[in-house]
């Protein structure tokens, strides 16, 4: 999938050796250091320990949506033999809640069930057969309650309430903005679009699923190691929920086989620890299977938007007035936080005057709904990107110019009241999208479709945020070590599920102190070892904790140099250099092994650390506190162009993608191999939620809990990719770097539904654009006789 | 997902293999391949005490006997039916259909008889079902279809892509049934009842399946829809055999099999009829496709609306007929795709 045109940016390698004996260089593609043991099986996951005298732990789930829990049965399972414990809310002596912002789920349910998924017992057992037949014979006594299962019953008046304490009944958040005046947009526009846009939930599908190993330490410490986004904060959760002091709480964060959002926040962390409590000091573990994924992991939330945007008659856009309804199941989890930047994006990267932005985060009986690369972005741009080509089809005219006209630039106001003071490359993204021959030569090769196909071309203009926005700290601390044998440690605190920011960190650190890869070490994050750095979520990990590591590592370069200097006996650092396993005296040639060097240092002065918080922006728009709590706004965005090129069966509705260009602004780039796999993971993921994915749940309970029925695309059903950086220097990114992980997901479903459009001249507003839901518009539209 | 413990047989012939039937009765089951029986045991859906294996049992190339009759080696495997010479000359609908099967490992494990005695899948059904929160549907022994709550049926679907390509093959299958064997076509083998879906005995075993020498101005095509390239079950399957008269422009002779709609393979016997001694034109093509959409009965099922599958049947008997007349009249009516 890679551009013809272009050389190949990497040589076959895969060979540890190799990639050791690089000093590693900004902007290069270099190997991924975490490749090798990967490919080779080598790499030791959270599902991957298990250990001597190891118990299996699994759980009890409710299998109804709502109910008043009225008992446990627990004493059958008990009695089987090589059952260690079944426990349940009463085992429990902390506060028994999780959550992010609210702490409103339950580790094991106490009142009331709100979801199928819920725990409702954790059973303990002498391996997975014993388990799974405890699980079984575990029952427990409900009175089930009326649900409800749709955001607009949910706020029916007499709805059932999901939590009879939220100030808000079924509404968890509230979120709205206000700039001018839409009121009188009838008069003022010459145009007005409106639709209603309505997507799926979707489940991230992972390869690890929810995996976690836990142990109680002979000196009381809770060790739990666990596949996760987010070590820090999972410890203090752990710690309220169970009850325990933080600081007797080690969490342990391995490579995460996938996470997506899908592990921002605590999954099998809690129960774990509850399990290991009980097991006489024995190691415990607990993996998820994928059906146990699918019902109780959070997902990507299901939306229902309406939009009405308004323009003149020269394209300009006037105002946009949109309602967003989020179904953020029966928790919080982040749900508040993504209806708020779902908010924040609604206008998409363009200029207008007056907006009404509302959104509801809604509480019902569905799964959770949660983080998920994108973030809310990716549902309203969905719904703003097909209002565009809406516009543009209305006024007759060009929809990459619609979108010049009113793309932001640098020094712009946003749609949300922001001055945009970073870097802000939309426009030289859409210019080179409008350049390119994909775009420029559309006409030819869509009159070239054979019969009963249909061809076209769509494209989107997309931003996302990086960061948590201005009360939550987005912070990192940063932590570089000179061994005692002369190698360098770094301690990395932001977790890498995958995406590649370890490597990054390996090569600035290898950069900056001129060392070979084969000389440095990564230490993963651990809560005793590395230093609080927040999640790897919010496209802000290499941003916030690479800043960090430029300045750790810049102190440990001027303290190694001017010991060396000591040690030279010469003036000054600025005569002395570091090469790799070395310093060597620039005007002599002389020579001092950092091993050597190693020994003259104590250990604090072999370890620099450095902190590092994101800016954020000064402005205070016109929202209340609440918002701003769950981040609202931000001042550092990425922006991106996709065009994709698609062709239609007319017979069987079948929606074939054919092309795909992105073209991104995310800054300098750091390693273009690790980038690469952003935009092309991201641009995969986005197809399928675009053609084919969809968790379908009837009545609370999940109907597609495999990968057989829930339809995520395979290598065949992903185009020819085609990613070209906008590389434009962010000064406040480490060495001009913005954030690059999750903004290409909000892409390919806009940009197929309007290439779709462009084909059949038919809109769904309904995704994901399966075959049939793509038939039947085109049955409709040739019934209304409208052909072509 | 692990195994359930099971004991393993592996005979080494299909005597052997018929004798350890008799032994076990139900609580054994066969495994040709394994490719779909493995999943439903992981997913405790099937819990055979037994399992008979059937990879030590020589399997023959496929040959041609005296009259120019295909004979192929149930235990075959697909991606080997799917490369074969002698296939894709003789019966080029079998190895598109063959190569239509899943992916490439279910290929190169999954065997031809295996794929014709696939059982019928539905998606609630072929589920790990420790976390559905239902009581068992009738496939599973229990009193209820997740699909149709009220129904009185089973409504899972023969999915099989070999069979169909096989009926508009007139193949039949040679089974053996303790010391005696027999041949029955393959298009007689379902009963249409997804629970119990084959009319053979508890103890018979499919080891043969013949497909009849090709005929002249015949030709056999098979067409597939599913919602990804790489690795679905059919949303609908095809097979059309055409065989044109001598001027080669009237039908002599036409099958139109459709699969994975129901609970068996369906034939449209009105749209075939309606084509016998027809002049083949476009119009005569589109109605013949019109015909079978209106005529086959598609299950109810979860992933599309049955008018939607009435769409793609049309549009895919329809593409299946070109193609077949393209072939019969040109003369090279036994080229695969």
């Amino acid at each position: 999938m890679k551009n013809k045109d272009k050389p190949p940016e990497l040589q076959p390698f895969f060979d540890k050796n190799i990639a050791g004996d690089v000093v590693p260089s900004i902007g290069i593609s270099m190997p991924r250091i975490d490749a090798y043991a990967k490919v080779t099986g080598r790499e030791r996951y959270a599902a991957d320990y298990y250990g001597f005298d190891m118990i299996w732990a699994g759980v009890k789930r409710a299998g109804i949506p709502h109910a008043r829990l009225k008992s446990v049965n627990t004493q059958a399972a008990e009695n089987l033999p090589g059952v260690i414990a079944v426990l349940t809310h009463k085992n429990i002596s902390g506060s028994n809640r999780q959550g992010v912002i609210r702490k409103d789920q339950p580790v094991l349910v106490d009142d009331k069930v709100r979801h199928c998924g819920d725990a409702v017992a954790l059973v303990l057992a002498e391996d997975k057969e014993t388990l799974a037949k405890a699980i079984k014979l575990t029952s427990a006594d409900f009175e089930p309650l009326p649900g409800v299962f749709t955001t607009e019953t949910a706020l029916e008046e007499n709805a059932p309430l999901v939590h009879e304490d939220h100030p808000g009944g079924n509404v968890l958040l509230k979120a709205s903005l206000e700039i001018g005046s839409v009121q009188s947009a009838k008069e003022h526009c010459d145009v007005l679009v409106e639709a209603c846009f309505e997507t799926p939930l979707v489940e991230h599908a992972y390869l690890e699923t929810e995996a976690g190993w836990a142990q109680l330490k002979e000196d009381g410490k809770l060790e739990i190691v666990a596949s996760t986004q987010t070590p820090f904060r999972d410890r203090m959760e752990v710690a309220d929920a169970l009850g325990l002091e933080p600081e007797r709480i080690r969490m342990i964060a391995p490579y995460a086989g996938g996470a997506f959002g899908g592990k921002d926040g605590v999954t099998v962390q809690s129960l774990l620890g509850l399990a290991a409590l009980h097991a006489n000091g024995r190691p415990v573990k607990m993996w998820w299977s994928r059906e146990e994924s699918f019902i109780a992991g959070t997902k990507r939330h299901a939306a229902r938007m309406y939009y009405r945007l308004g323009a003149k008659a020269d394209g300009s856009l006037h105002s946009l007035d949109t309602r967003l309804y989020f179904d953020t199941g029966p928790y919080d989890h982040l749900g508040g936080v993504v209806i708020t930047l779902a908010l924040e994006h609604s206008g998409g990267p363009y200029r207008i005057p007056n907006v009404s932005f509302k959104g509801w985060a809604v509480y019902t009986n569905n799964p959770i709904g949660g983080a998920f690369r994108g973030f809310g972005v990716a549902q309203v741009t969905a719904a703003m990107e097909q209002m565009m080509d809406m516009l543009a089809e209305k006024l007759a005219m060009d929809p990459l110019k619609l979108r010049l006209k009113n793309a932001v630039r640098k020094g712009d106001k946003n749609c949300v009241g922001v001055t945009l003071t970073h870097s802000t490359g939309l426009v030289e993204c859409l210019e080179a999208v409008a350049r390119h021959p994909l775009w420029t030569e559309r006409a030819a090769w869509k009159s070239k479709a054979g019969p009963f196909k249909r061809r076209g071309a769509g494209i989107v203009a997309l931003m996302h945020a990086s960061g948590y926005g201005p009360v939550v700290p987005d912070v990192a601390n940063a932590k570089v070590e000179l061994t005692a044998e002369g190698k360098i440690k770094v301690y990395c605190g932001v977790v890498d599920m995958g995406q590649g920011n370890a490597a990054t960190n390996l090569q600035i650190a290898g950069s900056i102190l001129c060392q070979n890869v084969d000389r440095i070490e990564l230490i993963l994050p651990d809560t005793d070892r590395t230093l609080p750095s927040g999640s790897a979520s919010a496209s802000r990990c290499t941003y916030t904790f690479g800043n960090a590591l430029i300045g750790a590592c810049e102190t440990l370069k001027l303290r190694i140099l001017q010991r060396a200097a000591d040690l030279l006996m010469v003036d000054d650092c600025d005569e002395t250099a570091l090469i790799p396993g070395a310093v060597r005296h620039l005007p002599t040639g002389r020579e001092i092994p950092l091993h050597r060097l190693a020994t003259f240092m104590n250990e604090s002065e072999r370890t620099a650390t450095q902190r590092f918080r994101a800016p954020t922006a000064k402005e205070i728009p016109p929202v209340g506190n609440e918002i701003r709590l769950h981040g609202f706004p931000h001042t550092l965005f990425s922006y991106g162009a996709h065009l994709v090129r698609v062709e239609v069966n007319e017979l069987t509705g079948v929606v074939d993608v054919k092309r795909y260009l992105s073209v991104s602004d995310c800054g300098k780039i750091i390693n273009p191999h690790v980038y690469e796999q952003q935009i092309q993971g991201a641009i995969a993921q986005g197809i399928g939620y675009a053609l084919s994915e969809e968790v379908q749940v009837n009545e609370g309970k999940v109907l597609t809990a495999d990968l057989a029925t829930f339809i995520i695309p395979a290598a065949s059903d992903v185009p020819e990719i085609e990613s070209q950086p906008v590389e434009i220097y962010e000064p406040s990114g480490p060495y001009g770097l913005k954030g690059v992980g999750e903004i290409a997901t909000n892409g390919p479903l806009p940009a197929i539904a309007n290439a779709v459009a462009d084909a059949c001249g038919v809109r769904i507003f309904r995704s994901p654009l399966t075959p049939s839901r793509v038939l039947r518009a085109l049955r409709e539209r040739l019934s209304e006789g409208g052909v072509h | 997902m692990q195994l359930p413990r099971f004991d393993l047989k592996r005979p080494s012939s299909f005597h052997e293999a018929v004798r350890l039937l008799v032994e076990y009765g139900n609580a054994a089951k066969i495994s040709a391949g394994g490719t779909d029986l493995l999943p439903r045991m992981k997913y405790r859906i099937a819990a055979p005490a037994t399992v008979i294996s059937l990879k030590r049992i020589p399997v023959s190339e496929p040959f041609q006997d005296s009259e120019g009759n295909l004979h192929v080696h149930a235990l075959v495997r697909l991606s080997d039916a799917a490369s074969s010479n002698l296939v894709r000359t003789n019966a080029p609908a079998l190895a598109d259909a063959a190569l239509a099967v899943g992916s490439e490992q279910i290929r190169n494990m999954g065997t031809l008889g295996g794929n014709v005695c696939l059982e019928p899948r539905c998606h609630y059904y072929n589920q790990s079902h420790a976390y559905q929160f239902m009581d068992p549907c009738f496939k599973r022994g229990g009193n209820l279809c997740y699909l149709v709550p009220k129904g009185n049926r089973c409504w899972a679907l023969a999915c099989s892509d070999t069979v169909p390509a096989l009926i508009g093959l007139r193949a039949a299958a040679v089974v053996q049934s303790g010391d005696r064997e027999y041949t029955i076509p393959v298009e007689e083998l379902f009963t249409g009842d997804p629970v119990r879906p084959l009319c053979l005995g508890e103890t018979d075993l499919i080891t043969d399946i013949v497909v009849p020498a090709a005929r002249p101005r015949t030709a056999v095509v098979f067409r597939k829809l599913s919602p990804r390239g790489g690795i679905d079950f059919a949303t609908v399957n095809c097979a059309v055999m055409l065989k044109l008269s001598e001027d080669r422009e009237a039908c002599e002779d036409a099958i139109i099999a459709i699969g994975a709609v129901s609970g068996k393979p369906m034939r449209a016997g009105q749209a075939e009829k309606n084509l016998l001694g027809r002049k083949i034109a476009p119009d005569v093509i589109h109605e013949a496709a019109g015909r079978t959409a209106s005529e086959i009965r598609p299950s109810m099922r979860c992933d599309c609306s049955i008018s939607y599958l009435r769409k793609c049947i049309e549009s895919l008997t329809q593409a299946a007929l070109e193609t077949a007349y393209q072939r019969a009249s040109s003369g090279d009516g036994v080229k695969p795709d």
